[in-house]
Order: C-alpha cells, then sequence, then structure tokens
C-alpha cells in the first residue's frame, strides 16, 4: 500500500526552484531514506508532505487521500527539521499537550514509555528551556511517537546527538520498523542511512537523481567493487605473465610488499583472481572484498554536478 | 482545537502582565460602581444598573483595543516566529489552529468580563447585561482583527508595534467619526465598531460581522501560509 505519494510536486520561494516536479511513492513497511546536500531541497519536500510548507503545485496523497483534506494528521508523527519548545512545559507536558492536539489519549504510562525509548524519563519534569540541543533533538524525536503513529517523518534524528545517542536512535528505528511502521526520513550521516533504510533517494538540485535499495543503486551506478589480497610473493617466472593477467581484470591495481589492491566491476572476476593465484601457487593469506558504499555513491553523484 | 484553545486561555492566565491588566479592570470598575452607588440617590432606578456598570463600559471602550493587542498581539505570529506551529500544523487542520487560538483568547476576555461584572454584582447588586454584551462584543472584533494581524504580520515584534497604534486609533477614529460632520465621517464610521455600538439594537449585530469577516479571513489566508 502507498503511503507517500507525490506526483510532480513543485515548491517555488520566488523565484528559485526548490523541489521541482518529484514524483515518488514509498509504500507500507519502508524505512525510507531522503539524502542530498544542505539546500538540495530534503527538509522542503519533507515539510510539504507533513503540511508545514504548502506545494507550489502537484499533488500529494496521505494514505492513498488527498493530503488537502488534512486527516491523516492523525496517522503521522513528524519531526521537523528545526525544533523548537515551549520554554515553560516539560516533556511530559508537552507530550501530553500534543496529544490533545492529535485528539488521542496519552496515558502517563504511555507519557513515560516514550520517553524511556528516547532516554528523557529522568527529564520528565524538567523545562524544556534548560535542555541542551541533543536532548530537544530527543524530545522531539518523543514528540513524533505520541499517538502510536503508522507513519514517522524525522528530518534529521541523529543529527546533533552524541554517538551513544545516535546508536540509540538508530535502535529505535529499526524497533519500530520492525512493529510495522513506515519511516521517512533524511540524514547527512550515509552510514547511518546505508545501515538502516531500506530504500533510498538522493536529492539533487530539487529532482531525484537516484532511487531505489542499496543494492539497486550500487547496481545502477555500476559500482566498481575493491579487492584487497595478502599474499606470498611471486616466484613463478611466469609472474609478469600473472601481473599483466590480474590487471587486465579491473582497474586501479597497486602492487605493494605481499599486497595487491585492485577495482573489479564483477563478482565473477573476484573469483577468477583468486584462481590464477592459486594456479601459480601463490600463498593467499587474506582476501577482502569491499562493496562501494553509500558514501561512494552518493559523492559519485554529487561529483556529476562539478 | 480545545487543546489550543486550553493551552491559549491557561498561558494567558499564567502571564503577570494579563494579571496585571484584569486586576486593573476589576479594581477601576470596583471603585466606578462603588462611587457610583454612593450617589445612587441622585440617579433614577433604571439607569442605575447602567451606570454601576459605567466604569467597565468606558474603560473597555477606550481601552479594551488596547489591553486586547498588548496581551494578543501575537497569538500566531510568536508560534511562526518560534516554529513551534510545526508541531500544530502536521497534527491538526488549520482552521482548528485558528478556531482554537481565537476561542483561547475569546475565554480568556469572558472570563476576565466575568469576574468584572460579578465583583461589581457583589457590591452594589445590579448587573447591567447591555454594558455587558457591549463590552464583549467590542472584544471579540478586537481579538479577532489581532489575529488577523499576527497572521498577516510575520514579526511579533512588529504587530506590537502596530496593534498599539491601530488601539490608540481605534477608539479615536471611531468617536470622531461618529459625531464628525466631515465627509469622509460616514465611510470611516462603518469600519470602527463605535458607531454601531451608538446606533444600538440589531446594529451591534455588525460587529459579529466584523469579527466573523477577520476570523475567516485568517482562516485562508493561514491555508496558504507556509509555517
Amino acid at each position: 500500500m502507498a503511503m507517500i505519494e507525490t506526483i510532480q510536486l513543485n515548491k517555488r520561494f520566488g523565484n528559485r526552484t526548490v523541489v521541482n516536479d518529484v514524483s515518488l511513492t514509498v509504500h507500507s513497511g519502508e524505512i525510507f531514506g531522503f539524502l542530498g546536500r544542505n539546500g538540495a531541497g530534503k527538509s522542503t519536500f519533507i515539510n510539504m508532505l507533513t503540511g508545514i510548507l504548502i506545494p507550489t503545485a502537484g499533488t500529494i496523497r496521505m494514505f492513498g487521500e488527498d493530503a488537502r483534506t488534512e486527516g491523516w494528521k492523525k496517522r503521522i508523527g513528524v519531526l521537523p527539521d528545526y525544533s523548537t519548545f515551549y520554554d515553560h512545559l516539560s516533556p511530559a507536558e508537552h507530550l501530553h499537550y500534543f496529544a490533545r492536539v492529535k485528539g488521542v489519549t496519552l496515558t502517563k504510562e504511555d507519557c513515560m514509555r516514550i520517553l524511556t525509548a528516547v532516554e528523557l524519563e529522568e527529564h520528565a519534569s524538567r523545562k524544556a528551556k534548560t535542555f541542551s540541543f541533543g536532548m530537544k533533538k530527543k524530545l522531539g524525536i518523543a514528540q513524533a511517537l505520541v499517538g502510536d503513529p503508522e507513519l514517522i517523518f524525522l528530518d534529521e534524528p541523529t543529527s546533533g546527538v552524541d554517538v551513544e545517542s545516535a546508536l540509540h536512535i538508530q535502535n529505535l528505528l529499526r524497533k519500530l520498523h520492525q512493529q510495522g511502521k513506515t519511516i521517512f526520513m533524511t540524514s547527512h550521516n550515509l552510514n547511518e542511512v546505508e545501515k538502516i533504510c531500506t530504500r533510498i533517494a538522493i536529492m539533487k538540485s530539487g529532482k531525484i537523481s537516484s532511487l531505489g535499495t542499496l543494492d539497486e543503486l550500487q547496481a545502477a551506478h555500476q559500482a566498481w567493487r575493491s579487492v584487497n589480497v595478502r599474499h606470498s610473493p611471486f616466484t613463478n617466472e611466469d609472474s609478469g605473465n600473472l601481473r599483466t593477467f590480474i590487471e587486465s581484470l579491473g582497474r586501479n591495481t597497486i602492487w605493494e610488499d605481499g599486497r595487491l589492491s585492485i577495482q573489479v566491476d564483477d563478482d565473477q572476476k573476484v573469483a577468477t583472481l583468486v584462481r590464477a593465484l592459486v594456479q601459480a601457487r601463490v600463498d593467499i593469506y587474506g582476501v577482502n572484498v569491499e562493496v562501494p558504499s553509500l558514501e561512494r555513491i552518493f559523492m559519485g553523484e554529487e561529483s556529476h554536478d562539478a | 482545537m480545545w487543546a489550543i484553545c486550553q493551552h491559549e486561555f491557561f498561558r494567558l492566565f499564567k502571564s503577570i502582565k494579563s494579571l496585571i491588566t484584569v486586576a486593573f479592570i476589576v479594581g477601576i470598575s470596583y471603585l466606578v460602581s462603588d462611587l457610583v452607588n454612593q450617589a445612587a440617590s441622585f440617579l433614577p432606578e433604571t439607569e442605575l444598573a447602567q451606570g454601576h456598570a459605567l466604569g467597565i463600559f468606558v474603560l473597555i471602550m477606550l481601552f479594551g483595543p488596547l489591553f486586547v493587542f498588548s496581551l494578543s498581539h501575537d497569538v500566531i505570529n510568536r508560534e511562526l516566529a518560534g516554529r513551534t506551529i510545526r508541531f500544530l500544523v502536521t497534527r491538526t487542520s488549520r482552521n482548528q489552529i485558528i478556531l482554537g487560538k481565537f476561542l483561547g483568547v475569546a475565554f480568556f476576555w469572558l472570563t476576565c468580563m466575568i469576574i468584572t461584572f460579578g465583583v461589581v454584582f457583589a457590591t452594589v447588586q445590579t448587573f447591567d447585561a447591555k454594558t455587558f454584551y457591549l463590552c464583549v462584543s467590542l472584544l471579540i472584533y478586537c481579538i479577532s482583527l489581532a489575529l488577523l494581524l499576527s497572521l498577516v504580520i510575520p514579526r511579533p515584534s512588529y504587530t506590537m508595534f502596530l496593534g498599539i497604534v491601530i488601539a490608540l486609533i481605534l477608539p479615536g477614529l471611531g468617536l470622531w467619526s461618529t459625531f464628525s460632520s466631515h465627509p469622509a465621517a460616514p465611510w470611516i464610521k462603518y469600519l470602527t465598531p463605535f458607531s454601531f455600538m451608538e446606533k444600538d439594537g440589531a446594529w451591534t449585530g455588525f460587529i459579529w460581522l466584523y469579527a466573523a469577516a477577520f476570523l475567516i479571513a485568517s482562516m485562508y489566508l493561514f491555508r496558504r501560509r507556509d509555517c
């Protein structure tokens, strides 16, 4: 089932087009990662989906219904890109207020369960004005979970929090995913997106330049795998031929003392490489194949602009 | 809507500025009603209740707009500037936010008027329903206008300034246009609530129509506004 569907969505600020005819579908149960450099249009896009910004043109359908009806708002949770809170309210008071605005019941137990999930249970009655940036971010995630939403939008959920808290938030997102929630998130942490997202879109200059699972993105970008081999010295008289053959398998070959590094574009070539070494009676101490990271794909996308 | 209404209502009551304003209105009203009561023998029986409520009436007619604008000039743009509005627009409809804010401020002033008239009633045992209705009508007009202004102008500091200017001009303009023979006066007087009050009767309904128009305009603009 399509949770989010946009058709030729457009947003202009004055003469500047920030989101340009973006059509996208996000299905139930996905953790959808939305990437792009600063100013690419990620936050503008997510803000249009959540009703914060009004689209200049195009259509948004949430849970299959026209987004202008606004009835779907009860079914979503949102962490906006810039979260400021009511200074005079505590986290618990925030959650209770937001629950009432949403028209859902929030018991004290529910409230504490949410605050515990984001490690704020000890600060439940402290005024939000005394909170650090990281704590406000956690409170932002907590308020997005009020009312047990089916679809959760998180704009950079781990930016500004310490490493331990970031890992905790990643685990929380995995748990929510296991519970069947659909998550739409933006992040600058490519490692995080690579680890937890089931589908990824890369946005560039207001358009989606790449879309798919990590495997699909890797395939689409014909990414080169880096193969690193630790081996015994070549003693064979034909070592020259062996080197030539190995170099013909890929590109950027580097020979160092007992180490070979090469980039190949096919898994079969890794097998051919190892077989050639074994047949030449070279001892192999270790083989490491590095699948291209999302970072490399992302940087490759961005370098097209340069 | 009710959660936003309740939040706004209690927020106003928690503010020192609001409490001082309410205390000032109640205090002046009590003093005037007590003073009028001491001169009760000089007033006809039928006008006694009106006389007791004179303090409230004059205070609200002259300074009601100032009270409303000083306390609620930033009812919407405060949340827009602080971006807390994002927590509301992602949870409920934009119309509900406007209505919730309006009702929260309206209930605050209604409570304030009930307390003030209650104190007068407790002191001199009279209640002038007409004065109560006119005061509430003017306050509702001002609240709707403050809401619209707060939506159109993004910065709270600007609405604070403009609100005070309007609050000072509105009664002056209203009184001038009602009694002036200037050619522009007949047109201007229908923009302010004072001439409708002077005409009395069903004409006071126009004050509520203006308030409704401001409220509908606010809803219309908010539905088209980025937050």
